[in-house]
């Protein structure tokens, strides 16, 4: 696909939207999405923070493998932690939350795409992970409420096996309501900007 | 299960677009030639079964199944690094290192991500292989039939908010319904003996 038609402000979202969709599809409930909102929002605070210590080092390349390898180590102790605290809810995330393995390369150049000598690089970042964490919640809310029809999490017990639009339980329900969700914000920003002008 | 019915619930049904949602940025078939993929596809291999006695003698049986990022940490910078010395010594290219859509780190995730995708399977090893080498195939031409139904979305008349990314996810999301589909078929013509 040709993305030099595309606008960069667009690109930056879909950058970072292309690097998270895997956790973005595991988020199908607003259960997973508080929780893996919540890691995704830790990770890539950890991500800014350990992006702003590269200007110590001369060879960015070692530096890249040296934070992924620090980033594996954060997500040992994360799910360590979990296993100790909650056995039951290891067993049933740790597959998801294995997945940030894949998105920390995805983190460290999204947070590396600025100058960090900016002084409020780092705050702009962290507000943009807490913008995504949001993100994910919402989209685990919408699929649950499309998908099952109800929120479990507000529910004292679950039903069982009730569905609505059970593609949106699915990986390509999450594709086709991302690509929604992307066209909304699109025509309300165009909106918004008529409106201004 | 015959080699045929494995190759097309590998293709199918353990397709990393499939599993992970990871949208093929850009897979020209200059990106992926045919050297380039069979390098891919017998490193994702060789890698899957690594991963598969890794895992089965040495995480499951003493309870460490936690220390797996660190293990998918390893792979990720193996594969990324035999990636750039395949580009530094055998191709005599210069690399662009801190892209996600340069070569390396692409390529990497690749790996890494049908590696993944075998390692998840209840299979024995030599279907392992078998996974980790399909996955990275349907991999490619799923990115193939992506890349090529948004060149032609982009002769059509399309309305403004859908064009671009919104039209690309969509896309995605209905290949991902037809692969699911064809996945379920498959299972529901073994198991009912069609």
């Amino acid at each position: 696909m040709n993305t030099q038609q595309y606008s960069s402000v667009e690109n930056k979202y879909f950058l970072l939207f292309l690097g998270i969709m895997p956790i973005l599809i595991a988020a199908e409930s607003l259960k997973l999405g508080l929780i893996i909102g919540s890691l995704y929002f830790f990770m890539i605070s950890i991500a800014v923070l350990t992006v702003s210590l590269s200007r110590f080092f001369s060879d960015y390349n070692f530096f890249f493998f040296l934070q992924n390898f620090i980033y594996a180590l954060i997500l040992v102790f994360v799910t360590t932690l979990l296993r100790i605290i909650s056995p039951f809810l290891f067993e049933e995330l740790h597959p998801v939350l294995f997945m940030f393995a894949f998105t920390t390369p995805v983190l460290t150049i999204f947070a590396a795409d600025s100058k960090q000598s900016d002084q409020d690089w780092a705050w702009q970042k962290i507000s943009e992970g807490l913008l995504y964490m949001t993100a994910l919640v919402i989209i685990g809310f919408l699929r649950e409420l499309l998908g099952t029809g109800s929120i479990t999490l507000f529910k004292s017990q679950n039903t069982g096996s009730e569905s609505l639009l059970a593609i949106f339980l699915q990986p390509s329900g999450a594709f086709i309501l991302i690509g929604i969700l992307f066209a909304v914000f699109k025509f309300v920003s165009r909106k918004t900007k008529g409106g201004a002008a | 299960m015959n080699f045929v019915s494995f190759a097309f619930y590998a293709v199918f049904g353990t397709n990393i677009l499939l599993h992970w949602g990871v949208i093929p940025h850009s897979m020209k078939f200059s990106f992926m030639s045919w050297q380039r993929l069979l390098i891919i596809t017998i490193v994702t291999t060789l890698f899957s079964l690594l991963q598969a006695l890794f895992f089965r003698y040495v995480l499951q049986p003493f309870g460490l199944i936690n220390l797996l990022p660190v293990f998918y940490f390893a792979f990720f910078s193996l594969s990324m690094f035999l990636y750039l010395i395949y580009k530094k010594y055998i191709v005599k290219s210069e690399l662009v290192f801190m892209d996600f859509f340069t070569e390396p780190v692409s390529v990497s995730l690749l790996v890494y991500l049908g590696v993944l995708i075998a390692g998840m399977q209840q299979a024995n090893l030599t279907q392992i292989m078998g996974i980790g080498f399909f996955s990275v195939l349907g991999y490619c031409a799923a990115a193939i039939l992506v890349n090529d139904i948004m060149e032609r979305l982009e002769l059509q008349d399309i309305p403004y908010v859908f064009r671009g990314y919104p039209i690309l996810f969509i896309t995605v999301g209905l290949i991902l319904l037809a692969f699911s589909g064809l996945d379920k078929v498959f299972f529901y013509g073994i198991f009912n003996k069609l």
